[in-house]
């Protein structure tokens, strides 16, 4: 379909997983997670002039899904100002942290939630945020300070 | 926090995570090659595909609609045999074709609509005629998915409002324009320099114009984080568009209109394009079908169309009588489910993929001489 498919493709078989999991603290459960994955890699697949080259390709990637999960709740305007929410987490394993999570504002959370759920670095995180590394770095600062708050302190900080 | 600490807080956040599903990638293309096939550059999360049987028990419904809409204009012994609804296909013979044959085009217009949510294809000619088709279920569709090619026409002053809402769009937004590619008209393939618009519904789409022998395009894709979204005029220019060419029967006042009813679009010719993923020869393919089907094709050119390196389509331009000639020879063929329920599609042979299966479909070609993808979600 393009230039991009070996690209996209070695993408998905990489990363797949983390898409889901980020993704079900949108969607609510991993099986539409999985769906808006799929759809989002077709999406990709699909519109490759799309990307621009000016950033990296999962963090285009990761715009598109987030646009897709949105939609698929609904919610028809996406602001390109916002992120979206998320807040679903299975908070049977630890309910402490699950807690802590919801305490956090709608953009930290969801710096927090790209830095652990997706395993993304700051740059990939300001890249799909479209915010910069070092704003992403006072972010995600932020929200470990209130974790930190919200939860024992010896048991979070060092 | 130290390094430490975020390595606490990854084990912690790890034991919250899901666990993820398999993925398939097989299905991510099938998915993306429907959307290429007009289901829409920026589909909807697609529901439990039909299973088989359901597939084919709806096609025979449809089937029968038909029979029941022939018998009904015998009943009534109408000279023209007009269809009052759309259909999939081929027509039923003896359909009175859309006259005339040929037309010069004015604007096409591709895209999911801000207006109705639905994926819209509208052409629009200088002889007043309206064809267009739109998903979903309307009284006068083909089926609950797709309305099937439809018929209106328009008055002359009908035909310049919609051009002159067209043009007023395309000024506001000449850096933007693009001349489209020969001989890819009015499908999925969007164009380097769209309109950015703000992610929605109805955020992508594009609006063909003549200029000379060639088509000019402005699309529209919805804008990435950080990016500068098309000015409240363009938008306002494109709102007024889509809803003119989206749902004129709403919008354009009765003095635009010569032929409001609504009737089935039924072409003269037809595209059958055979598609195959690795690329192979024409004759190649070709060895595969029937021999009377086979033969009816060799006896006419084909148009070879590469999209990118994965498939190869080969098309030819038949009348709707010598193409009905090739889709009985191929009624044994199983129908293709990448198709069905949009247009007539048989399976030639299975590939290694799904997507990689060889299939030869039926397209109707438009009074300007070209033909789309019908196939739409």
């Amino acid at each position: 379909m393009g230039p991009l498919d070996s690209d996209l493709e070695d993408l998905y078989r990489r990363r797949q997983g983390a898409f889901q999991v980020m993704l079900a603290s949108v969607t609510g459960s991993v099986e539409s997670a999985r769906d808006v994955v799929q759809e989002a890699f077709a999406r990709a697949l699909q519109n490759q002039n799309g990307f621009r080259g000016d950033g990296s390709l999962e963090g285009w990637v990761w715009r598109i899904a987030f646009r897709v999960a949105v939609g698929s709740q609904g919610s028809r305007e996406l602001s390109l100002d916002e992120v979206p929410e998320v807040a679903f987490v299975d908070e049977t394993n630890d309910p402490a942290l699950a807690s802590a999570v919801q305490t956090l504002p709608r953009q930290r959370r969801m710096a927090i939630f790209l830095r652990y759920f997706a395993d993304l670095s700051y740059s990939e995180i300001g890249d799909v945020l479209g915010i910069a590394e070092g704003t992403v770095a006072a972010t995600l600062s932020k929200a470990h300070e209130q974790l930190g708050a919200e939860l024992s302190i010896n048991e979070v900080t060092a | 926090m130290s390094t430490y600490d975020e390595s606490l807080l990854a084990a912690r956040f790890a034991a919250l995570a899901p666990e993820p599903l398999i993925g398939d990638w097989d299905d991510v293309l099938d998915r993306a090659r429907t959307a290429r096939n007009g289901r829409g550059l920026l589909g909807r999360l697609r529901p439990s595909a039909f299973r088989g049987r359901r597939r084919r028990l709806v096609l025979m419904l449809a089937a029968a609609a038909l029979v029941v809409v022939v018998a009904t204009a015998s009943a009534l012994a109408v000279r023209a045999f007009i269809l009052d609804r759309g259909f999939i296909g081929l027509p039923p013979q003896g359909a009175t074709p859309s006259a005339p044959e040929s037309g010069e085009l004015v604007v096409l217009w591709l895209g999911r609509s801000a207006t109705n949510g639905a994926l819209v294809r509208s052409w629009v000619y200088a002889d007043g005629r309206i064809i267009w088709s739109r998903s979903g279920s309307i009284p006068e569709g083909a089926n609950e998915l797709t309305s099937g090619y439809l018929e209106q026409r328009l008055t002359p002053e009908g035909v310049e409002l919609l051009r002159s809402a067209v043009a007023g769009l395309f000024d506001g937004s000449r850096t933007l324009l693009e001349t489209v590619p020969a001989p890819y008209p009015g499908v999925g393939l969007v164009g380097s320099s769209p309109l950015l618009v703000p992610p929605g519904p109805a955020d992508w789409g594009l609006v063909e114009v003549p200029r000379g022998d060639r088509l000019v395009r402005l699309a529209w894709l919805p804008a990435g984080s950080g990016e500068q979204t098309a000015t409240p005029e363009q938008l306002s220019a494109l709102r007024r568009v889509d809803a003119l060419l989206t749902d004129p029967a709403s919008v354009l006042p009765p003095s635009a209109w010569a032929i409001r009813e609504v009737k089935a679009y039924v072409p003269s010719h037809y595209a059958v394009c055979i598609e195959t993923s690795p690329p192979k020869a024409a004759s190649q393919l070709l060895s595969l079908l029937p021999a009377r089907a086979a033969d009816v094709l060799r006896a006419n050119s084909v148009t070879r169309l590469d999209w990118g390196v994965a498939a190869t389509t080969y098309c030819s331009k038949l009348a709707t009588e010598k193409a009905r000639e090739v889709a009985e020879a191929l009624s044994g063929l199983d129908q293709d489910p990448r198709w069905q329920r949009h247009t007539l599609a048989y399976r030639v042979a299975e590939g290694a993929h799904n997507w990689e299966a060889t299939a030869i479909w039926f397209e109707p070609y438009f009074p300007h001489g070209q033909f789309t993808y019908s196939a739409s979600g």
